[in-house]
């Protein structure tokens, strides 16, 4: 009966999954169900994204240049639209959906499953994405947006709280059948300690996705419902509407969106140094803690008693400093939040010294850019809060200078992506992507992610606001929004060069080896690219994380 | 290789299944959850500012809740059948387990029913509490949390209906009741929902 009943999602007595529905063409693109399909089109479609990001981020900063008129855009509204935009879409159609993308190509390879859990909704998860993301690009040129008062259209900021919900639902999807196939689709012996580092980082991210960001769903529903059909009373303000989301965007949330990274950087340099990972269960506790730290639903200033404006106005001063003791535990998670980011990243990075001295190739060298922007981000983070006993939060400075964080966290997470491109391009693409060109497109990240990270830290320190371009007497501020123009080029630059590395490999009809790089993980044990099925025969039973290592060595 | 063991028809006990739909379902419970989570934290958190003001007799404290508006008696009754159909859905999967679909259909029909009920009881609840949503913002919230109560509760019955329907065309039993104890985790974490609902709006107003 059960043999008789085994279906695309269940598993014949071996394990292996049936194979996923196949065909040729446009069907063969629209109609996959096949993992390595899905994530190519994830990937294919985020890269795209980030390429028009990546020129709006110029234009955002060219117009912070001249903090006196808004020349581009016209008014600070139109300004604020782009520069929401520019937010939502990096982390929901760049950030997330390019690790997605990753993950749901390698991790069932590295997991030694036939297929990722849930073809079917793996698909439909991409394709709901993609069509959010376009609806979401287009509510913003019908003048939609989350705020401010002046120059939006309801309708317009309607089909954005919308859009944004939808896209988040589908990311949703995509992390539950990533976390699925990381659960309960690994072959017999592999232990969750024994899942590869970017296996476990993805769960550990899906897993702090799927708890935080239905929060975030929970606030577009009040804002989408008290705009409905009349005057908002309170979430739908329009003054208010960003204020009510931007913990997504803010300190420590913002860390979730790169968890992947600390995964991409440990499955790497193992290979690079051709050397075991030393005690990988404490390395992969150090990447969960980093995801428990940031989680960060608990941090919207809504929710801190005494935030309501009514109460602020009305209140004592007395009560009100008596009312922000919850910063106590945000200021606690902004400076723990460095222990397990650094202990893993130099734990990581210990293995170059006790391994061979590896050739350093693009995969190594993008994913290390990544990890020290992953760093520097957290020591933002750091200079951040520590203020914070003296009672600067009083100050615009804890607003203003989370630009500055956003951005070296999105540029850690492009940079560690190339990394992971470069290094499973041959599973990915079926050919290398050109990896001097490659190591050129992430230093652009790298050095404009630092550029970005210092300017928008010390302009914040100078006095600007967040998001105004209103005339400003600082010449700090107008000096550092002029590096600000000059890292968004460089980032926007590397993205350029990004595609010149990553389009070869997709053209490339060579002939690969199955392990080019001396793999450790499962992921090297099948052709490159994988076939339908992933693996031509059954695995046997896994006795390590590093099985390919273990085969290795003994026929050595 | 693999086909010629799927022909051979191993013992059922050797079968090696993921519960793939188990844990992906638990997953999603785990997300739906945490929205009503974000609910009830902004609802939370404006209620006791809103206190604060009322009790200091400052400006900006407004009466939460107008007398009468949130009956008791259909938000307690409302909890009582989710609660009995925590037990009906447990009921089923036992049955399923045990290959013993006669009680297996009459456990799923009844948690149906009993989703439909407490659909239609708060219908009924929100047609009755006689605010207009933009009233207040306390109004508005208890529209929002009940609406997304129901379109959860929604989902919730048409998953079980699905398993059922499957159930009775023979698909589960005792190796594999991989399909309605899926539906019975997304069942309990509406159950779980519910419990805010009924105790901070039905009974603290």
């Amino acid at each position: 009966m059960t043999v008789t009943d085994t279906h695309t999602e269940s598993h014949n007595a071996e394990g292996v999954m049936d194979a996923p529905i196949e065909g040729d063409g446009l069907y063969r693109l629209v109609a996959s169900n096949d993992h390595k399909m899905v994530g190519r089109l994830w990937i294919g479609a985020s890269l795209l994204l980030l390429l028009g990001l990546s020129v709006l981020g110029v234009i955002n900063d060219i117009e912070r240049v001249d903090l006196g008129s808004a020349e581009i855009f016209g008014s600070v509204t139109k300004y604020f639209q782009s520069w929401v935009l520019f937010r939502t879409g990096a982390i929901f159609m760049v950030v997330i959906p390019l690790f997605i993308g990753l993950a749901t190509v390698i991790v069932p390879l590295q997991v030694g499953s036939a297929s990722i859990a849930f073809p079917r909704l793996a698909a439909a998860a991409f394709w709901g994405w993609l069509f959010a993301a376009a609806v979401h690009i287009a509510s913003f040129l019908a003048d939609g947006g989350l705020g401010p008062t002046v120059g939006t259209r309801t309708e317009g900021t309607l089909l954005t709280i919308v859009s944004l919900g939808f896209m988040i639902v589908a990311l949703l999807a995509a992390s539950v059948c990533i976390a699925t196939t990381i659960i309960a689709l690994r072959p017999t012996g592999m232990t969750l300690i024994r899942v590869p580092v970017f296996s476990w980082s993805m769960l550990v991210a899906t897993s702090v996705w799927l708890f935080s960001l239905p929060v975030l769903i929970a606030n577009l529903i009040f804002s989408y419902v008290d705009l409905q059909g009349r005057p908002p009373i309170e979430f739908g303000n329009p003054d208010e509407l960003w204020a009510r989301v931007e913990w997504a965007w803010a300190q420590p949330q913002i860390f979730a969106y790169a968890i992947p990274v600390l995964g991409i950087l440990g499955d790497i340099v193992p290979v690079a140094a051709k050397q075991r990972q030393a005690n990988r269960p404490v390395l992969l506790s150090f990447i969960g803690l980093f995801g428990l730290l940031s989680f960060g639903a608990w941090a919207q200033s809504f929710l801190s008693l005494g935030a309501d404006p009514a109460f602020q106005a009305a209140a004592d001063p007395a009560d009100r400093g008596n009312f922000l003791y919850e910063e106590f535990l945000f200021i606690a998670f902004g400076l723990v939040v460095f222990v397990p980011v650094f202990l893993a990243i130099g734990g990581i990075m210990d293995t170059i010294r006790r391994g061979t001295t590896p050739r350093p190739g693009g995969a190594l060298i993008a994913s290390v850019y990544g990890a020290l922007l992953l760093l520097g981000a957290v020591i933002i983070g750091e200079i951040r809060v520590i203020p914070l006993w003296d009672g600067l939060h009083e100050d615009n400075v804890l607003l203003s200078s989370s630009t500055a964080m956003f951005a070296v966290v999105t540029t850690a997470s492009i940079s560690a992506a190339i990394g992971g491109l470069v290094h499973w391009g041959p599973k990915i693409f079926g050919g290398f992507v050109k990896d001097p060109i490659a190591t050129l497109a992430s230093l652009g990240v790298f050095i404009g992610g630092i550029l970005l990270g210092i300017a928008n830290l010390l302009s914040a320190f100078g006095g600007q606001p967040d998001v105004s371009v209103a005339s400003l007497d600082s010449s700090l501020a107008e000096t550092m929004n002029v590096i600000a123009v000059i890292g968004s080029v460089l980032v926007a630059v590397g993205v350029v060069v990004l595609f010149a590395a990553v389009i070869p490999a997709i053209a490339s009809s060579e002939q690969l080896a199955d392990d080019p790089w001396d793999g450790h993980t499962l992921e090297w044990a099948t052709t490159s690219p994988p076939p339908v099925g992933n693996f031509a025969e059954p695995l046997e039973t896994v006795r390590s994380s590093e099985p390919l290592l273990d085969e290795f060595e003994e026929a050595n | 290789m693999a086909a010629d063991v799927v022909v051979a028809a191993p013992p059922a006990a050797e079968l090696s299944r993921n519960r793939t739909l188990v844990v992906g379902t638990a997953f999603a419970a785990v997300a739906s959850i945490m929205v009503f989570a974000g609910l009830f934290s902004v609802y939370i958190s404006i209620r006791q500012n809103n206190e604060f003001l009322v009790e200091n007799g400052l400006p900006g404290g407004t009466l939460w809740f107008p007398e009468g508006a949130v009956q008791i008696a259909p938000g307690t009754m409302m909890m009582f059948t989710t609660w009995i159909s925590a037990f009906t859905i447990s009921w089923a999967v036992q049955a399923i387990r045990n290959d013993d679909r006669r009680n297996a259909y009459a456990a799923l029909g009844l948690t149906l029913l009993m989703g439909a009920a407490v659909i239609n009881q708060m219908v009924f609840a929100i047609l009755d509490f006689g605010l207009p949503v933009d009233r207040s913002v306390p109004a508005l919230m208890l529209y929002v949390i009940y609406g997304t109560y129901i379109a959860f509760l929604a989902v919730a019955v048409i998953f079980v209906a699905l398993m059922a329907v499957r159930a009775i065309a023979g698909q589960f039993n005792s190796q594999n009741a991989d399909g309605v104890q899926a539906a019975a985790i997304y069942w309990y974490a509406t159950v779980i929902m519910y419990l805010p609902v009924w105790y901070l709006i039905t009974i603290t107003k």
